[in-house]
């Protein structure tokens, strides 16, 4: 299943350790700077599941999750906070803000994988289905970028 | 600045203690000279309130022993380092009138410095915030694992030098302060290629990015202690400097606590700086549950 998944951080860092592990799980990736830019992103490509930090320059991840779920497509699409804040008073205001899982950076991806596994379980893909053709077969030559 | 914010140099009128009293006082120490053993003992049973003694060899030829057993029941709570010439016996660290750390004379700035620090450093951070800041970098640095603290955390008096790359995040709210981490050019190459295999050439901006997401998940491991006392943090986005060479002044008096985490031939250097927060917090229970690393809670 080639889910399609934004990723919204600051950190280039960040950004690259989850595209190549999320990649590696057949996934197709999108990735964002900040919460503004992941707005955007997100109308562009109908993505699966979001994966957002909170704090970033522009727009933080809390107001970016406010202004996606007042968008139809979004309204019940898994979204992940993914912050190195462990106060559990932040992790209220996600969940006010709409988020549907607060996790703790650094995380190891297979254990992010199974959460977003959980999340999709039964789901169908929203890409289109020439792109995931692309996207899934490993070592077919192909890209997905 | 509380009271027992005082130091005791005990040294001769011609020592070389000059240098630790400048630095004391840079530290925000009172600093009190006297040149002998006599004067100090006078001192002491007058303000016992003191925080280390720094004696030199050259001012305790003469009734050592007899002075340490004396500041030990006026003062028991002072710390004392005490010089020693190479010829000097032996002294019994087991003996209930030991220093707390005993140096070979001459003083070598290094570790003499750092001794002081180690020492002083409870005062300003107390061991709990101390633990935390080791636990909170090894924890972030546990995901490649092999990272140790090298040698003692040390108080750095309001002026720092800064390495190749920094990133620096203040906060406030209960506590207020900063976070800075800094990395050779060369120790973020190998840290960056250890995080993220086969990036190949890693620019300067990934590097920086880098030092700068460190910081920001060691200061969130940090701020974790404080928010689990119900206090509560704010802080931003990384700022970051590329100045090898510069110093950096922080505006007031506090100095600020630095540890280095070594893994192989690589640094990663953290300053800590607490500009204020309430001791009190630091005895009250653990009241508010906080995220253990990686854990995933469901809104």
């Amino acid at each position: 299943m080639a889910w399609s998944i934004l990723i919204v951080d600051d950190s280039s860092l960040v950004r690259s350790q989850l595209r190549a592990a999320l990649e590696a799980k057949g996934a197709h990736v999108v990735e964002a700077e900040n919460g503004s830019e992941g707005l955007w992103r997100a109308r562009e490509n109908l993505v699966d599941l979001v994966v957002a930090d909170i704090h970033m320059p522009v727009m933080d991840g809390i107001k970016m999750v406010e202004e996606l779920r007042k968008i139809r497509e979004y309204a019940a699409t898994p979204i992940f906070i993914l912050t190195s804040d462990a106060a559990s008073s932040r992790a209220e205001e996600g969940k006010k803000a709409g988020a549907n899982a607060w996790i703790l950076k650094p995380v190891k991806p297979d254990l992010l994988w199974k959460a977003i596994e959980k999340a999709l379980f039964g789901r169908a893909s929203s890409l289109p289905a020439m792109q995931v053709g692309a996207v899934v077969p490993p070592n077919s030559g192909g890209s997905n970028k | 600045m509380s009271s027992d914010k005082q130091v005791l140099v005990v040294d001769s009128p011609n020592g070389t203690l000059a240098f630790v009293m400048e630095e004391l006082n840079e530290l925000g120490f009172r600093v009190i000279w006297v040149p002998t053993l006599a004067a100090a003992l006078e001192f002491i049973e007058a303000r016992p309130n003191l925080s280390l003694i720094v004696a030199s060899s050259a001012a305790t030829k003469i009734g050592g022993l007899e002075f340490l057993a004396r500041v030990r029941d006026f003062a028991p709570g002072v710390r004392i380092i005490w010089g020693a010439k190479p010829d000097a016996p032996a002294a019994d660290p087991a003996a209930s009138a030991s220093p707390d750390s005993l140096l070979p004379e001459p003083f070598r700035e290094g570790e003499l410095r750092l001794a002081i620090s180690e020492l002083l450093a409870e005062h300003f951070y107390p061991p709990a915030i101390a633990d935390a800041v080791k636990a909170a970098a090894l924890e972030v640095l546990g995901n490649i694992g092999g990272f140790e603290v090298e040698g003692g955390a040390f108080l750095v008096a309001n002026q720092t030098a800064l390495s190749d790359l920094s990133a620096v995040i203040p906060f406030a709210g209960g506590v207020s302060g900063h976070l800075m981490v800094g990395l050779t050019s060369q120790d973020a190459r190998a840290l960056y290629q250890a995080f993220l295999p086969g990036v190949h050439p890693i620019r300067v901006d990934r590097m920086e990015d880098l030092v700068g997401e460190l910081c920001n998940q060691m200061l969130g491991r940090i701020n974790a202690f404080f928010t689990e006392r119900s206090v509560s943090i704010q802080h931003g986005t990384p700022i970051f400097i590329r100045a090898p060479g510069s110093t950096l002044r922080y505006p007031g008096r506090q100095p600020s606590f630095a540890v280095t985490l070594k893994r192989g031939e690589t640094r990663v250097a953290l300053e800590y700086y607490l500009a204020h927060f309430d001791r009190a917090k630091l005895q009250a229970p653990v009241t508010t549950r906080v995220l253990r690393l990686g854990e995933i809670r469901y809104l």
